[in-house]
């Protein structure tokens, strides 16, 4: 069976600075990945890559053995591709359920519908209120995103990638902001996330990352530096003089 | 107020500020007409820079070709007004469809400019082609039939204020519900940050141009009305000076609320109307000091301020 997602010799220079090298990579139905690796390593240009936010320079992107490499962002959605954005990127006219309905009539393709009719309408209220509940902000419903306090406005935009319910999940740095004492809700949602999704999670807090993945892959000027089980990569003397080293200073 | 009542109150309010326009100015019934018609063009136009975002001075591309649509069709088709309405329509549709291929890719200041363009070249294209448009000249000797083959159009713009205040108001509803809707919802997004939007599946592009092309279709009913009522259609209808009009409209009253195109129409046609009677030459100063003020100290316009004072007195006065 073919990969869902997967990266050919993936490459990406701005100018003269390469910034994503050679990289392969196959995430597969079910897998936890967790790609680390020191700030300016290149982790979220890969996901701008691999969700079409940005063309690459070289290489292939492929989902479900299709290659989308000159495909739109919109296109590789439809597909099962979501991500969500480091740093936070919500409606900011919007409360958070209309934000959460934004996304589910996306999902529904009902963007272009001039009226909701009965069976839309149940289908979109179910997606945000299962969002709802997973990211518990039933209280939050009819705020104003840009009231809520930043642990809180990257609960929703989690939230939004959930209601999305893809096959393949990049989230970059989701826990990012949040403070301590909330980021275990944010680490509940993902781990309630369906067993068949795959999921590739961009993480600086080792606890966390070694909380959820099943495979690390380290990613350093641009390139996979090392890839391995949580008890390889924590035992490979490369990686932590490079990466955990530096994170422990 | 349940959400039912409060939908039925706001969709009286034309239906009521009409009867009290029509027996407040009982002697000007034809220039009560141009303000229902100069609302539901600005009412478009809120759909492309309130709820699209984006700043147009090409609006009356869409209105121009509407009058000159429904003006052509009364002359040598038909002179029925109903179907020369939806001639209008499609003709602002048609131009708006067109132009938001090339425009729907654009942004900011790239986008106004291509508005600019592509109304100086549609105005130009008139401008030219006299023997079918008149030229500068416009089209006139517009006769029109009765309306519903009952109600003859009068000289004293009786009949032309009622047909434009309910073509007014159904638009008027029909865009509340589209605001509403999946659609609707989406525009909001799409305005907020269409990237990410896309990033979600939204097709943007698609998105954009429909909501260009509806509005178009609006300007292109305005542009019909204002064709059939006042009977005569000049080139001012398709040029950059009318577009900046009606946006300044819709900044004094208030852009992406759907109300404020409608009051700024008013606001502004009553005083130009006034304004221009006692100072001929400087009423356009007195209007640009208003509009100042307005964006000084009601970034909302008027229909934000308002709506800020009503909040603040029933804040004190709990009802
Ligand atoms: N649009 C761009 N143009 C030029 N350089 C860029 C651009 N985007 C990213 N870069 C550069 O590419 C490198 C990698 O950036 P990227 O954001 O992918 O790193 P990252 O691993 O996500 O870092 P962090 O952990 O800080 O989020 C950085 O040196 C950055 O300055
Ligand atoms: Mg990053």
């Amino acid at each position: 069976m073919s990969a869902l997602l997967e990266t050919r010799s993936l490459s990406k220079s701005f100018g003269g600075l390469n910034v994503t090298n050679n990289v392969d990579l196959a995430i597969s139905s079910g897998d936890r990945v967790a790609l680390i690796g020191p700030n300016g390593a290149g982790k979220t240009t890969l996901v701008n890559l691999m969700s079409g936010a940005l063309p690459v320079s070289s290489g292939e992107v492929l989902i479900g053995g299709d290659t989308v490499t000159h495909m739109s962002q919109q296109d590789r959605a439809h597909r099962g591709l979501i991500r969500t954005f480091q740093i936070t990127r919500l409606f900011e006219s919007m409360t958070v359920a209309d934000i959460l309905c934004v996304a589910a009539v996306q999902k529904h393709k009902a963007g272009l519908k001039l009226r909701w009719g009965r069976a839309r309408t149940d289908l979109v209220e179910r997606d945000v209120e299962r969002v709802l509940r997973d990211i518990k902000m039933q209280d939050r419903r009819d705020s104003p995103v840009t009231l809520l306090a930043y642990g809180e406005q990257r609960l929703v935009e989690l939230g939004v990638a959930l209601v999305m319910q893809p096959r393949v999940l990049l989230l970059d740095e989701p826990a990012a902001g949040v403070p301590q004492s909330e980021s275990h809700i944010i680490m509940d949602a993902i781990e309630r996330l369906p067993s068949d999704l795959g999921v590739v999670f961009i993480e600086h807090d080792m606890d966390l990352v070694f909380r959820f993945a099943e495979r690390i892959v380290v990613l350093v000027n641009g390139g996979v530096f090392a890839t391995g089980t949580p008890d390889e990569i924590a035992a490979n003397d490369d990686v932590r003089a490079i990466y955990l080293g530096e994170a422990d200073e | 107020m349940t959400n039912l009542h409060r939908s039925i109150g706001a969709a009286a309010v034309i239906p009521l500020a009409a009867v009290a326009l029509a027996l407040i100015f009982p002697n000007q019934q034809a220039f009560l007409a141009q303000i229902a018609i100069t609302a539901l063009v600005v009412l478009s136009l809120d759909l492309v820079v309130g709820f699209a975002g984006l700043a147009t001075l090409g609006h009356a591309a869409m209105y121009g070709a509407g009058a000159y649509g429904a003006a052509l069709y009364a002359l040598h088709v038909w002179a029925e007004p109903l179907t020369g309405l939806i001639v209008g329509g499609l003709a602002g549709a048609t131009i708006a469809f067109l132009s938001a291929l090339m425009l729907m890719r654009a942004h900011g200041l790239t986008f106004l400019m291509m508005t600019v363009a592509i109304t100086q070249i549609l105005y130009e294209i008139v401008n030219k082609s006299r023997a079918v448009t008149g030229g500068d000249d416009g089209l006139y000797g517009i006769v029109m039939q009765p309306l519903l083959g009952v109600f003859e159009f009068d000289f004293y713009g009786r009949l032309a204020f009622w047909y434009a205040a309910v073509v007014l108001w159904l638009v008027f509803l029909l865009l509340r519900h589209i605001v509403a809707s999946p659609f609707g919802l989406t525009a909001r997004a799409v305005r907020d940050d269409g990237d990410r939007v896309a990033t979600l599946g939204g097709n943007i592009f698609g998105h954009r141009v429909a909501l260009y092309t509806l509005s178009g279709a609006i300007a292109g009913l305005a542009g019909a009305l204002s064709a059939q009522t006042v009977q005569v259609v000049g080139l001012h209808s398709l040029s950059v000076t009318f577009s900046a009009d009606i946006l300044v409209m819709l900044v004094m009253g208030g852009a992406g609320r759907l109300w404020g195109g409608l009051l700024g129409a008013l606001v502004f046609m009553m005083i130009h109307h006034y304004a221009a009677e006692i100072d001929p030459v400087r009423w356009m100063l007195f209007v640009g000091a208003i509009l100042v003020v307005i964006v000084l100290f009601l970034p909302k316009g008027l229909f934000g301020g308002l709506e800020a004072l009503v909040n603040r007195l029933r804040g004190r006065a709990p009802a």
